[in-house]
């Protein structure tokens, strides 16, 4: 019994792992063109791909769109979910399940939606339109994580405070919000995880200007073979290893202060 | 000198009334209990006093102010609830100095207060201590310390012990009442534990459905309940229905099926139909000789449950008026199921409630 649960665990990680580890492999192969194995090793498609001005323009966009997707989320989030489970107010469960509609609408379909859209009420920025799509599948991510935080604290301590001489914003300042903040922090991490790595959104509403690295991975692609995708694609990997180690610690931050 | 005045305070949710027509006044300095059932309006009361829900109708004054409006944080109020509702992410002394420091004091001064505070409740030491590394004793202590280190017009307590074990809660107990008394603190406890309240209290206010039923020191709460319910609350486990026969002189006779009993009526004056209400430490057994102290009311019976309680044995006695619960010392020999006995009671061991 005990060595098949160690044969499924085994074939189940390696399931997991597999594509990135093929990925890994692949950027540090020494030929012109992707291959698996590879049949010789090199680091140059590294320099390549960092050197490279598209990859570096769209890192960027991707960055700074991530960042302030992540930005805004957060206090919209943040106030969401002091309504959702502090407020009364009337249709509260429908509210809820509208802002964490994007999860389960295909992006496809925002994506679209969202084009039409600000072509109907002529958006003037590419930018805006890029960033309301991006805030508007990160926004479920953030309302789920904070809101879990904010059921954790006991309201109690907010009348606490409040019987101490705080008023409701100094309450709010000085003792919900530093207990959201695990909540928070954990859901601005995969907020900017989603946006950084999005494809299927901004595939039609980004523009020359604003291509984000996935979309220029998925271009480049196209014509060339070359082991520099796999290199930007395994920084990615890096990166997003990273952050869920990030997640991981402060989740365990979190368990530490429920208890 | 009074210090704390309730005015008429009605509070109603929807259809049910919480709170109706609660009068009170609470002397400076005085411990006061809001003793009762849950539902009673006890938590209604202490919540609508620190402004946390506002009462329909009626004033609360606090030193001769009308405070009925006045916002929550500026009640200057203590306050302490049953889940210790400190803030998770702060240390002890920044808990402690919270109030202090929404009061605008400076660093230096709200060291010194905090450190008094906490030397108060006997936690130097933890200063640096989060709260989630304290036991559930020290959490409270850290409550109670954290609600008068701002020096509070009056500290409410909120079923403060409810969540722990019964031999901390004693020691705690012993403590507050200490403390409120060292520092000549106003404070209003809440409790459905009527042990708790006879150990902690000045007075005690016994409450039923939104209403103060009675009002008084524990001597006179316990020994001369109001009415049926307070009795009930306090323990008088034997009740029973009875006619009035006769009465002169504050004595009454009275009969429960066919049961000559003879009481003392201190109060109010009764006729026809009563409850008399019997606490089993009252009821002897007797031995049946004749030997008994004139005044003495007899009955017999027949054991028909015994159980031991450790310091001693409780029996359930049936009669002929209905069963009644008897108290027996632990060391006597137990008497066995099926034994008859004859017990026996003071004149003074009856109450008698008008119905």
């Amino acid at each position: 019994m005990k060595t098949l649960n160690a044969i499924v665990i085994v074939l189940l990680c390696t399931f997991i792992l597999a594509p990135t580890v093929v990925i890994a492999l692949t950027s540090f192969g020494a030929s012109e063109i992707l291959e698996f194995p590879p049949r010789g090793w090199t680091l140059r498609w590294y320099g390549y791909a960092i050197a490279k001005p598209e990859f570096q323009q769209a890192a960027w966009n991707s960055l700074w769109i991530a960042v302030v997707t992540m930005l805004i989320s957060a206090p919209l989030a943040v106030l969401a979910s002091m309504a959702l489970v502090r407020g009364r107010i009337p249709g509260r469960e429908l509210i809820q399940t509208i802002l964490l509609a994007p999860l389960v609408v295909p992006s496809i379909v925002i994506g679209l939606s969202i084009l039409l859209a600000s072509a109907r009420f002529d958006l003037p920025l590419v930018e805006a339109r890029l960033l309301i799509a991006h805030v508007l599948i990160t926004l479920p991510y953030l309302v789920r994580t904070v809101t879990s935080s904010l059921v954790r604290l006991d309201p109690v301590a907010e009348e606490a405070a409040r019987v101490l001489g705080a008023d409701s914003f100094r309450t709010f300042w000085f003792v919900t919000l530093p207990a959201l903040r695990p909540g928070i922090i954990a859901g601005m991490i995969f907020a900017f995880i989603i946006s950084f790595d999005n494809v299927s959104i901004s595939l039609f509403l980004a523009s020359a200007k604003t291509n984000t690295l996935p979309l220029s991975l998925m271009s480049y692609i196209e014509y060339n073979l070359d082991p520099s995708v796999a290199a930007v694609s395994t920084l990615l990997i890096f990166m997003a290893l990273a952050a869920a180690i990030a997640l991981e610690r402060l989740a365990g931050l979190r368990r530490t202060l429920g208890g | 000198m009074t210090k704390l005045t309730c005015n008429s305070l009605t509070k109603s949710y929807a259809n049910n009334r919480v709170l109706n027509d609660v009068s009170a006044d609470i002397a400076k300095g005085e411990l006061v209990t809001l003793l009762g059932p849950s539902g009673c309006g006890k938590t209604t009361l202490l919540r609508a006093i620190a402004g946390l829900s506002m009462a329909d109708t009626g004033s609360i004054l606090l030193d001769g102010a009308d405070i009925t409006h006045t916002p929550i944080h500026r009640r200057n109020i203590g306050m302490v609830f049953q889940s210790h509702a400190l803030f998770p992410h702060m240390s002890v002394t920044d808990n402690v100095a919270f109030g202090l420091r929404m009061q605008g004091i400076q660093v230096d001064e709200r060291r010194n207060r905090v450190g008094d505070a906490l030397a108060l409740v006997r936690l130097n030491g933890f200063e640096n201590r989060m709260p989630h590394e304290l036991s559930g004793g020290q959490q409270q202590r850290v409550a109670i310390a954290r609600a008068i280190a701002i020096n509070p017009s009056v500290l409410l307590l909120d079923e403060p012990f409810g969540a722990l074990d019964r031999k901390l809660r004693e020691t705690l107990q012993v403590e507050l009442r200490q403390l409120t008394k060292n520092l000549s603190m106003t404070a209003i406890f809440v409790t459905h534990d009527q042990e708790e309240a006879l150990v902690l209290s000045d007075r005690i206010a016994v409450m039923n459905g939104g209403v103060i039923q009675q009002i008084g020191s524990p001597a006179e709460v316990f020994e001369r309940p109001a009415n049926q319910f307070v009795a009930d609350f306090m323990g008088f486990e034997n009740m029973f229905s009875a006619t009035v026969v006769s009465q002169s002189n504050g004595s009454v006779r009275l009969t429960s099926r066919g049961l000559q009993v003879e009481a003392i009526n201190d109060c109010n004056a009764v006729s026809g139909e009563v409850k008399i209400g019997l606490r089993s430490e009252r009821i002897s057994f007797s031995d049946g000789s004749g030997k008994d102290a004139d005044g003495v009311n007899r009955l017999p019976g027949k054991v028909a449950q015994a159980s031991y309680r450790g310091d001693r044995w409780v029996y359930a006695v049936d009669t002929a008026v209905g069963v009644f619960s008897v108290k027996g010392s632990a060391d006597a020999e137990a008497k066995g199921v099926g034994q008859p006995v004859v017990l026996a009671w003071e004149r003074a061991a009856v109450r008698v409630f008008g119905s």
